[in-house]
């Protein structure tokens, strides 16, 4: 136990006689002018591919082809045919067949397209996320 | 925690970044010996030593001051110094605890007595290199700064049980180290 003090002692003594060493000259300006730099890293603008303007016509065009599927789909013909210009030949409109396909999807095709949908939104997320993880 | 850093802290926490400096001075001199002695290069732990601070003041919010400020940045300079040793594939040459004995303590303690402050400290320095990366470390730790065992094993993520036996291999081997420094003709003076 004496002898354990005594290495103890000893021990300290010597940690103690080498003292610290001092930090390089500079060194806190070095550190401050790199939190400095961190600070004003410039932040890349982000800038959407489809314009506000472009999405408003797509969602134009959108709702306008739905609202024609949707509620005049058995009376296309008479419709156009109400708009029709007088200088439009007549017969040429008549040919064109406004009506559209009805679709019919199994339903395994239906689950494909819905999870298609589900993991594009997913990958936008995610694609948002780490854009900002990014910049931060 | 003392006063001091957590009025820093909050103020650069509130914005106030250049109150940052006031933390740094506060422990430059500490963390760089730290790095120091567990990387034993005076340019690349300078690096680990800026790097620490630049750690500490961007997770500075994830501070919950559980622990005193020092040591959780002693933790970051330990972390930080053992990371560079790998990138830069260091090697460090250390000496194993081969051959002491009982006496040796008595023998350095006379020894040093009869020199001089500055050939003393640079004795010591030197045989700290001599030490593995994390021996001089804990040494430091428990002598210089009086961590406790329990303290000091928080910093290095081991059982304070493991800190205990590092410390008593350390001190043997660092004793040995010294006692072979030492010129003869010294130690002869006192035989």
């Amino acid at each position: 136990m004496n002898k354990e003090n005594n290495m103890d002692n000893i021990s300290r003594e010597l940690i103690n006689a080498a003292n610290i060493t001092e930090a390089p000259q500079g060194f806190t300006t070095n550190i401050m002018s790199k939190i400095e730099a961190h600070k004003t890293v410039v932040l890349p603008i982000l800038k959407p591919l489809i314009s506000r303007a472009m999405w408003l016509l797509i969602t134009i065009i959108t709702i306008v082809t739905t609202t024609i599927t949707l509620f005049y789909n058995n009376n296309t013909e008479a419709y156009f045919k109400e708009v029709k210009p007088s200088y439009f030949n007549y017969n040429f409109l008549e040919s064109i067949d406004f009506t559209f396909p009805s679709i019919h999807l199994n339903n395994i095709t239906m689950v494909a397209i819905a999870s298609f949908g589900i993991f594009f939104i997913i990958q936008i997320l995610m694609f948002d996320k780490n854009t900002r993880a990014n910049i931060s | 925690m003392s006063k001091t850093d957590q009025y820093y802290i909050q103020e650069v926490l509130k914005g106030n970044d250049n109150q940052f400096e006031y933390l740094v001075n506060n422990h430059k001199d500490l963390i760089f010996t730290l790095c120091l002695r567990i990387i034993k290069d005076q340019q690349i732990a300078e690096e680990a030593a800026q790097d620490t601070f630049l750690k500490a003041y961007k997770s500075l919010a994830k501070f919950n001051g559980e622990s005193k400020f020092s040591s959780w940045l002693y933790r970051i300079a330990y972390n930080t110094s053992l990371d560079k040793i790998k990138a830069k594939k260091l090697t460090i040459t250390t000496q194993t605890l081969e051959d002491y004995h009982e006496n040796y303590s008595s023998e350095v303690k006379n020894s040093i007595d009869i020199l001089e402050q500055k050939e003393l400290k640079e004795l010591v320095q030197a045989s700290l290199k001599k030490l593995n990366e994390d021996e001089a470390f804990v040494l430091t730790l428990y002598y210089y700064e009086e961590l406790s065992m329990h303290e000091i094993a928080e910093i290095v993520s081991a059982t304070a049980n493991s800190v205990k036996v590092k410390i008593f291999r350390s001190r043997k081997k660092l004793l040995s180290i010294i006692k072979n420094q030492i010129p003869q003709e010294i130690l002869s003076s006192y035989e």
